[in-house]
């Protein structure tokens, strides 16, 4: 041990480390400031920086025993919540950040640089940024922040488009107002699982398998038991004891029941799959004990070729079951024969999406604490549902629900993947149980890509029958996916969705779709953001194959087959309703913005210098909300009712809360505007309070975009109905003069209509709360005290919002890059709560789309070993890469949900992957080949193109 | 993902370093490189023998005629210092493109040597100049061509790279340097090409070095037999595509999973073509006399 001194934010310390105790870690668990944090330890992602003696540096790449004499700057050092700084206010005011995870490396980062570069252009800033990863903002909010922090003017804002449909700026409902978390997440004040203070807890690591497929012969941990401050060493075989396994087994057609264990206990299904868990004093001494862990495996052949599972060649992933397909289904809608019989063409396609993976900035973790005396478990964990995370939790640890409760802290992003009770998080608390001590663990980014969740590994096959001038007759699809090892979700859960959308906005009612699923040796599945989206790209590409074959425009073909507003509603082949979209709205308006044919010039142009540019177009609706007759209907498990209260207390104070949790998409704004449009308060006036299932009402939680509509939508339907309380306890105490008058409530006033406007009453939402606890004698006949009101609402079984994206790229043939030059989107959101917010929503995903199209990916080798097992190989895009979003609103509200609202934050991953991929395919047209497989990499698309001379241009 | 326990020690002299050195030891530099490797426990060495305090080792001179650089010299000075730019601007440039800012205030010329990553950038540079590294161990002082440890077995046991000895270019040297590095925030270096160039009075070519990085086992110059038979000539365009003709024959580089051994060829060819035009415009007519 060594005792090393150095200062932070000018406070002198004084600590005694081990000569391996990372400065990152003793800067949070020494020093107590949490607000440095770690999300890759291997110096990639830049969450950790920190300054030293002014300097940059990677805290995770610096021991605390280099820290002697050094001056440090945190994120604590920069401004208090109270006080921001002016580059925090910038980040506040630009909405440039959404988790916070990566926000305070950002911060310092740009602290330095722009002290030293006040007059930095954008692509310079960008290149500065480009050490810091960022999984949520699409780092175009970041930049303008950046701008306006050093003085200069942010991008335009997003252009209206069409009829005004929002809402005045007077209502909280609509404004862009800044979000209430970002004070505690600038300023390293937020608390994020790991950042718990727990007395007297202990860590949990697994042990994990290096093989893809393999049996356990032996575990033998006695060396690892007897190791310094170790616990326990626990494997399979306890957890059988201590849990009950997940048994996915829905009574759904065509799916194959499974069951999964806890840990596994005789033979592990991919790299990665959990082993044996160690508990010790602290995560090192954890680790090293993991290391004196011998496990026996006998190998068994990786199954990694889909193809080859459906035809029956690969090895049994799950012994229980007979083959490794595991959901097949085959829908059939109108006279599809038909339609191939008179075709004058049948176009065919193919497309095949790589395996991914969310990798939120925050890993998962979670810290579980066992109270033995009121026999009570709490649960800290980052989930996206608490409410279904708490009722699965129960279920498996054989307790009560009433046992345990779910903690959501501040969450660094999910984008899916932390929706279920995870294998690690049962064990934790089974193990926090039977040690009787709270049990810390905290996913490393190894364990996270290769470990946590995947998504997106599907491929189709497409065939359409078209007239010669481009109508589509008929559509047949085959899907296939990759589920990987284990099924956590039902396996038709994404596929099915991916069907039900493939007819996207076109008039086709003779479709037919065959689904199958099988299990691989490879990470499992799970939603990620927008799970459906390869069905856009599908789609559009095939429009975009119609065209190429037939010599026709692209554009040309989407105007004959697509679905005007006039024929709203329409119910599609897959027994979808649209209603309230603008799909050709957003189309015409978007290609008028863009100056279509001026493109085409420049292309022609472009070619003839050798410069390879392309343009693609992707028309879209998305699916969102998902109410509980959607899954009755699809035939998925599910309930899709939201719940929420808001009660307003004695002294006036409004406060709200919903069954959706947060990990970064401001719901606490969101939820605040929602209840102060149906109130009749102001924003700031109403609490929020969300994640603690002992404080919030039963939920189905935040996922398929429908935190906005189900979440915010009840709790507007919650301040309305309570509203009426308010106006009620008013009119008694008016008298007289309140029998007639019209009375509304306006920032917290009760007001009254008079010809020429509205009129205070001399009473305010404050004075009527305090009747309504502290006088109920005063209040109406019969009406019961207090101020609260909770309700369940159950929306529609979707709502549907549109979109049009439109890409504009150059290819470098020789490098194989792609540079996005320009990216817009027009999208008709519905009623918005807040525009920053969703234009925030819509930048990310678009970079979300975009980054798997051209450079994300898991790599596994033939042996099954996984590849990409760090931010050096799993390439997440940086502010270098990320295009700006140049956004068209319109907001046609949806006549079904509170207020009009739809969902969407879904929709910018569905465009982005079919708008990137068919403007690489439009700019490399010229050389006769057809991206059909992801990711375009650089050196994939260099080796397509390799060898190929392109065509002279035409004309 | 911490590292396994290990030992420190932090000598403050040459003497006490080289007296302390011992089986199992790894010097720790800047540690951009090596961090990783103990976070992810993929090396876990016996004791950490800490360079950072080691007085002299940072110490980094400029002159007309060289550069001499101590092994902890920072990334961040190579790029930035005005001294050092003027007399090997194709260093300054290379020490820009390595990571991002919070790497370069740690990582060091020494510590880049030492690592010998075939793709690095700083290594490349020397491989070019035809650098010298000074070494010392219990044994006494060496120097030795820093081409020479980037092969395996280059660096002795216990053995110190001190300070790197880089030739500074001539007054009118034209010079080069092209990076393609893989997207995304790591930002380390596919295959980079660095080139110097010196025309005559008659704008012929008197002068040419080129070395690449990325695209074989360690960095490599231009094979002298490729430079003699390029020399002499006007630095057409032709000529150009003919020296990054010669670079790619040279490589033998390697598929992986992000890369083929065919693109990695290309982009030397395509690098190659640009670091020699960038060359020839710096290049002033008549430098070589």
């Amino acid at each position: 041990m060594t005792e090393v001194s150095f200062t932070v934010n000018g406070r002198p310390y004084r600590i005694t480390v081990e000569p391996r105790t990372l400065l990152s870690d003793a800067l949070r668990e020494r020093c107590g400031l949490t607000g440095t944090h770690v999300g890759c330890e291997h110096g990639v992602c830049g969450a950790c920086t920190v300054l030293a003696d002014g300097q940059p540096v990677r805290s995770c790449l610096m021991l605390a025993v280099q820290a002697e004499g050094r001056e440090f700057t945190t994120v604590e050092g920069l401004g208090t919540p109270g006080r921001l700084s002016a580059l925090q206010e910038a980040f506040h005011a630009e909405h440039g950040l959404q988790c916070g995870f990566c926000t305070p490396g950002i911060l310092l980062t740009l602290k330095e640089y722009l002290a030293g570069h006040p007059e930095a252009a954008e692509a310079e800033l960008r290149g500065a940024l480009s050490g810091n990863l960022c999984r949520c903002t699409g780092y175009q909010n970041i930049v303008n922040a950046a701008l306006r922090a050093a003085g200069r003017p942010a991008a335009e804002p997003a252009a209206s488009l069409g009829p005004e449909t929002r809402p005045g700026p007077e209502t909280p409902l609509g404004a862009a107002i800044p979000r209430r978390e970002d004070r505690r997440l600038l300023t390293g004040t937020a608390t994020f699982v790991d950042d718990l203070a727990v007395p007297g807890a202990v860590h949990a690591y697994f042990l994990r398998s290096p093989h893809a497929h393999a049996r356990i012969t032996a575990v033998d941990a006695d060396a690892a038991r007897a190791a310094d401050g170790v616990l326990g060493v626990f494997t399979g075989a306890d957890l059988a004891q201590w849990t009950l396994p997940a048994r996915m087994a829905p009574s759904i057609e065509g799916l194959v029941p499974q069951v999964v264990e806890t840990l596994p206990t005789t033979k592990v299904r991919f790299a990665g799959d959990p082993v044996a868990v160690v508990v010790a004093t602290d995560r090192y001494r954890a680790e090293d004990a993991a290391a004196l862990v011998h496990v026996g495996y006998e190998p068994l052949e990786p199954v990694l070729d889909p193809a080859e599972s459906l035809a029956g060649r690969a090895a049994l992933v799950d012994d229980s079951l007979e083959s490794n397909v595991v959901f097949r289904e085959h829908y059939s809608a109108g006279d599809v024969a038909a339609g191939f019989a008179r075709a004058h063409r049948v176009v065919r396609t193919r497309f095949s999406h790589q395996r991914m993976t969310h990798a939120p900035m925050e890993t998962r973790g979670c810290v579980a604490r066992w109270d033995a005396g009121r026999a009570a478990l709490t649960m800290h964990t980052g989930t996206q549902v608490p409410h279904p995370y708490r009722t699965q939790l129960a279920a498996r640890l054989r307790l009560g629900e009433d046992q345990v409760r779910v903690i959501v802290p501040d969450v660094g992003g999910a984008f899916g993947q932390k929706l279920v009770v995870h294998r690690e998080d049962l064990t934790v608390a089974a193990l926090a149980m039977r040690l009787n001590r709270p049990v810390c663990w905290r996913e490393d980014r190894a364990e996270n890509l290769t470990a946590a969740a995947a998504a997106r590994e599907d491929s189709a096959e497409v065939e359409a029958a078209v007239t010669e001038d481009g109508r589509i007759l008929a559509l047949r699809a085959r899907l296939l996916s990759d589920f990987g090892a284990y099924s956590f979700f039902p396996a038709n859960y994404m596929l099915r969705v991916v069907a039900m959308m493939l007819p996207n906005v076109y008039r086709i009612a003779d479709y037919t779709c065959e689904m199958d699923v099988v299990l691989s040796t490879k990470i499992p599945a799970a939603p990620m953001r927008a799970p459906m989206a390869i069905c856009t790209w599908v789609t559009e590409s095939t429009i975009d194959a119609i065209a190429r074959e037939l010599g026709l425009d692209p554009v040309e073909v989407r105007e004959r087959n697509m679905l005007r507003e006039s024929e709203l509603p329409y119910v599609t082949a897959t027994g979808e309703t649209y209603e309230d979209i603008t799909p050709y709205q957003s189309f015409r308006a978007l290609l008028d913005r863009y100056d279509y044919g001026g493109f085409r010039r420049r292309q022609c142009a472009g070619r003839a210098e050798g410069t390879y540019r392309g343009l693609g177009i992707a028309c879209l609706v998305e699916p969102s909300t998902y109410g509980s007759a959607f899954y009755r209907s699809a035939g998925i498990p599910g309930s899709g009712h939201e719940s929420a209260w808001v009660r307003i207390d004695p002294s006036g104070a409004v406060v709200a809360s919903a069954g959706i949790a947060a990990a970064g998409q401001g719901h606490e704004t969101t939820i605040a505007q929602a209840v102060a449009a149906g109130l009749g308060v102001k924003a700031e006036d109403v609490a929020v309070r969300l994640g603690d299932t002992e404080v919030a009402p039963y939920g189905m939680g935040t996922r398929g975009a429908r935190s906005g509509t189900a979440g915010g939508g009840t709790a507007l339907l919650a301040a309305q109905r309570l509203k009426a309380k308010v106006l009620a306890i008013a009119r008694e105490r008016l008298g007289a003069a309140g029998e007639e008058a019209e009375l509304d409530i306006r920032d917290g006033e009760i007001m009254r209509a008079k010809e020429d406007g509205w009129v205070g009453t001399g009473l305010s939402v404050q004075d009527v709360a305090r009747t309504a606890y502290l006088d109920p004698l005063s209040l109406p006949e019969g009406m019961e005290p207090g101020l609260a009101v909770q309700m369940a609402y159950d929306p529609p079984p979707m709502t549907y919002s549109n979109a049009t994206h439109l890409c504009e790229v150059v290819v470098d043939p020789v490098t194989g890059r792609v540079s996005i030059e320009r990216y817009l989107v027009a999208e008709d959101a519905g009623t918005v709560i807040n525009p920053k917010i969703v234009e925030g929503q819509i930048h990310g995903a678009v970079m979300l789309g975009a980054g798997g199209v051209l450079y994300e990916g898991i790599a596994y080798n033939p042996a099954g070993r996984n590849l990409t097992a760090s931010f050096r190989d799993y390439v997440l895009p940086s502010a270098r890469e990320a295009p700006t979003v140049e956004i068209l609103h319109s907001g046609t509200p949806n006549s079904r949900t509170p207020g009009g609202m739809k969902g969407m934050s879904e929709g910018g991953v569905m465009g982005s992957i079919a708008a990137v991929t068919a403007a690489v395919n439009d700019a490399i047209a010229p050389f006769g080949v057809v991206v059909s497989d992801l990711p375009i990499t650089p050196p994939r698309l260099s080796d397509l193109l390799a060898g190929r001379v392109p065509a002279a241009p035409a004309g | 993902m911490k590292p396994a326990p290990f030992g420190y020690v932090r000598p403050l002299d040459l003497e006490d370093l080289v007296g302390t050195l011992t089986d199992g030891d790894v010097l720790l530099a800047g540690g951009q490189s090596l961090l990783p490797e103990l976070n992810e426990r993929r090396r876990r060495p016996r004791r950490l023998v800490d360079l950072n305090a080691v007085a002299g080792l940072e110490h980094c001179e400029a002159g007309p005629d060289r550069v001499l650089a101590g092994a902890l010299t920072r990334h961040q000075d190579l790029a930035e210092r005005s001294d050092v730019r003027a007399a090997v601007p194709v260093l300054s440039r290379a020490a820009q493109h390595v990571g991002h800012a919070a790497v370069r205030t740690r990582g060091t010329l020494g510590g880049s040597i030492a690592n010998a990553d075939p793709a690095a950038e700083l290594p490349g540079v020397c491989v070019l100049l035809d650098a010298m590294a000074r070494l010392r161990s219990a044994a006494g002082e060496r120097t030795t061509a820093v081409a020479n440890l980037m092969r395996p077995g280059g660096l002795a046991e216990h053995e110190v790279i001190t300070a790197v000895e880089l030739p500074a270019l001539r007054p009118g040297e034209g010079w080069g340097f092209r990076e393609l590095s893989r997207p995304g925030a790591y930002a380390f270096p596919l295959v980079t090409v660095s080139t110097t160039l010196l025309l005559g009075a008659d704008g012929a070519v008197a002068g040419l070095r080129a070395a690449v990085t990325g695209a074989a086992a360690a960095p490599y110059a231009l094979p002298e037999g490729a430079v003699a038979g390029l020399l002499g000539a006007h630095p057409t365009d032709a000529w150009a595509d003919a020296v990054a003709d010669q670079l790619a024959a040279a490589a033998d580089p390697v598929t992986d999973h992000y890369a083929s051994a065919a693109y990695r060829r290309r982009v030397v060819r395509h690098l190659g073509r640009q670091a020699v035009a960038d060359a020839r415009q710096r290049a002033v007519p008549g430098a070589a006399a």
